[in-house]
């Protein structure tokens, strides 16, 4: 058996992700290529008796490519042996994209030629002669739809045996590109020769919709609006399954768990129910909110509808050195900051894409979602509640905002086009939907496995050492640290105890319900009502600023490292910890002498 | 593909000079051009070219973004956002149908 390796070639939104799940299913990987920084997935799949490795390249739209991305795809071509491409084009956009495979073919690499999108094309009335287009190409060709399963299997078969004619691994023949004007002539021909597009191309169900989202009125007023429905079903959906949780939680630990352990060292018993148990039951009952929220997420994502929020405030965040793409990844940061700043990649210019980089942690990510519903619900009036959290939306924004137009800087004139496709509206398949869920959840119960049972631990070490203190008070190890940390944090009306808390929220936002658990010994259902008796508005309100506005997460701030050095990093996290201080600080110092 | 293939609904020859050249952003929304000249330097015109934007072709400009935002143009089956600052590198000339 032999081991061969394939990359997936093709332009940004034609499906290359798409076909990837649905050749490999749930294996796939993340790694290193030598020489290439960015880190490409790829996975095992078996075609007849050999073992492909097949890789998902970056998107690609020509062999100029600007984009970190595109220089990652053409990097990883011109470097990594392969024995051929399989190039992935959308079938109702030949007339352009099939400049790609002309350029391609002149690298001397064997490709072969997915015409995705089948079931749109069909719709649209366009046809596609593969087999004169295969004849014309001299490769294969083959029309699939990678979303509905459409010619996957005989895909397959047909990549079998193609691989079996090119058993080795080649690099690139490093021939000097073809004249475009050369090549903008053979795809002429080839388009006209093989694709017949009907005369009329009747209005779409895009268009429609188009007309009034895109409103030159209505849209952004329409754009919000959105935001706040998507958000209100999330609530309505999610936070009923998390009460429903935490009872059930509470219920276990009170019926069964309390007293099956009553017979341990009252210590033992303590670190295991207030300490492990409370901490991360707590934060398990966001886990039913938390799939709902990104189960919203992969609907807006996939339906094209962020390119056109784009398009609507590009000219407004123009004026803060930032384009309509950084407002995007702004939206994006919703569900979780990492990503969000991985998405930088398609931006060219360096300083522009930093300064995205820099604002994106100030978006409010499902981690801080958590600690804002438990304390808006714990201390606001149920009426009240919503908006206390969409104020810290709207904030995280306005900060967001303020942030660029500080360090704006050489941004500012590193102006970068901003040239993309618009994408049809397309609704996810549900299998896609399920896919996203389940990998949200093992996600979020991955990082619950792994630093918040450490965290919840620790603090529950913290605030129970000496054994012999009152828990949580002040003589405890957790006390002592609150003590020395209290002159900084009492002028924000934040007291010593919350203070441990965002010490253990510098690791990562989901420890901080977790420890406050702890802290205040009491369970998913006590806390919010330990919570409203301790605080009062202006209280929790200024502890949620700061925890809005300081340092997201140790992986953010990875994140940020490894995409944009050293420099970005520190001032990212000395600007954000100042911001916090300081807003938190006028907040209180205001609000409470009202 | 015929070389009406750009036509859409709708759609009818300018009131311009047919050998005058009109920048893209300045072009009025819902009538068809012909892209005569790309004048953005070399990365962008490729960019542009891989997203279906070369002399010879036809499009339309479908909407502008409020506060003098992008514009939305319709070029074979791709539909494009670019800013007005980037749109302002082509030169475009109206389409006239052919004579049926
Ligand atoms: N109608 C249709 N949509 C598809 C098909 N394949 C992918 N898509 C959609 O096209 C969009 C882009 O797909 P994706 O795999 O993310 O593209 P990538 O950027 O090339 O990786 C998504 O909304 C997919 O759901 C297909 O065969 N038919």
């Amino acid at each position: 058996m032999s081991k061969k390796r394939l990359a997936l070639v093709g332009m940004p939104n034609t499906g290359k992700s798409t076909l990837f799940n649905r050749l490999t299913g749930a294996g796939a990987h993340v790694g290193n290529w030598p020489g290439i920084t960015v880190e490409l997935l790829s996975a095992r799949l078996l075609l007849g008796d050999s073992m492909v490795e097949l890789v998902d390249l970056p998107g690609l739209h020509n062999l100029h490519g600007f984009s970190e991305d595109e220089k990652v795809a053409r990097h990883f071509i011109e470097t990594q042996p392969v024995n051929g491409l399989l190039v992935v084009l959308n079938a109702n956009q030949l007339d352009r994209q099939l400049g790609l495979v002309l350029q391609l073919k002149d690298i001397g690499l064997p490709l072969f030629l997915a015409l995705n999108m089948a079931d749109e094309a069909a719709a649209r009335g366009i046809k596609v002669d593969a087999a004169r287009l295969s004849e014309e190409l001299d490769m294969p060709v083959h029309m699939i739809s990678a979303k509905h399963g459409q010619g996957i299997a005989q895909l397959r078969t047909e990549l079998t045996a193609w691989l079996r004619q090119h058993p080795a691994p080649i690099a690139v023949r490093s021939a000097a590109l073809e004249h475009d004007d050369q090549l903008e002539i053979r795809l002429e021909d080839l388009v006209h020769n093989t694709v017949h597009v009907p005369r009329e191309l009747p209005e779409t169900l895009t268009d429609r919709i188009d007309r009034h989202l895109l409103h030159p009125w209505l849209g952004i007023p329409l754009f919000f609006l959105l935001v706040l429905t998507v958000f209100q079903l999330v609530y309505g959906i999610g936070k009923p399954m998390q009460d429903g949780l935490a009872w059930g939680l509470g219920a276990l630990k009170s019926a069964w768990l309390a007293p099956a352990l009553a017979s341990l060292p009252a210590w033992a018993s303590s670190f295991l129910l207030d300490g492990l148990y409370d901490g991360i039951g707590t934060v398990l009952t966001f886990l039913p909110i938390i799939v709902v929220f990104f189960l919203a997420m992969a609907v807006v994502e996939d339906s094209g509808y962020l390119t056109r929020a784009a398009f609507l405030v590009d000219s407004l965040m123009a004026r803060m050195g930032l384009d309509g793409r950084a407002f995007v990844l702004q939206l994006m940061g919703f569900g979780c900051n990492v990503p969000a700043m991985l998405g930088t990649r398609v931006m060219r210019s360096r300083p522009q894409r930093i300064l995205t980089m820099i604002t994106i942690p100030f978006s409010l990510c499902s981690a801080r979602l958590q600690v804002f519903l438990f304390f808006t619900s714990a201390v606001f009036t149920p009426a009240a509640a919503p908006w206390a959290l969409f104020s810290l939306y709207v904030l995280s924004f306005l900060i967001a905002f303020l942030t660029a137009f500080i360090w704006r800087g050489p941004a500012q004139h590193a102006r970068e086009p901003m040239v993309m496709e618009m994408p049809p509206y397309r609704l996810p398949t549900l299998a896609f939907l399920v896919r996203q869920s389940w990998r949200d959840a093992t996600h979020f119960l991955r990082q619950a496995g792994g630093f918040i049972v450490l965290g919840v631990a620790l603090v529950w070490f913290l605030t129970h050492f000496p054994l012999d203190a009152v828990p949580a008070g002040p003589d405890t190890l957790a006390g002592i640290a609150a003590h020395w940390v209290e002159p900084l944090f009492s002028p924000l009306g934040i007291e010593s105890l919350l203070s441990v808390a965002l010490l253990f929220g510098f690791v990562a936002k989901e420890v901080v319900i977790g420890s406050l658990a702890v802290i205040y010994g009491a369970g998913p259902t006590e806390l919010s009502g330990v919570l409203a008796q301790r605080l009062d508005w202006v209280q929790a309100y200024s502890f949620m600023l700061f925890t809005l506005i300081y340092t997201p997460c140790l992986s953010a701030l990875a994140t940020l490292r490894r995409e944009g050095g050293v420099g970005p990093m520190l001032l990212s996290m000395a600007w954000s910890l100042a911001l916090a201080w300081t807003a938190s600080f006028a907040f209180y110092q205001i609000a409470s002498r009202w | 593909m015929t070389p009406s293939d750009l036509d859409l609904p709708g759609l009818d020859a300018t009131g311009l000079d047919a050998t005058g050249l009109t920048r893209l952003d300045a072009y009025p929304t819902g009538r068809c051009g012909t892209v005569v000249r790309i004048d953005a330097e070399f990365d962008l015109t490729a960019r542009m070219k891989a997203l279906g934007i070369t002399p010879g072709r036809r499009l339309r400009v479908i909407r502008r973004a409020p506060f003098r935002g992008p514009i939305q143009v319709r070029c074979g089956q791709t539909d494009l956002i670019l800013r007005r600052a980037d749109a302002s590198h082509i030169q475009v000339c109206p389409y006239i149908p052919p004579q049926e």
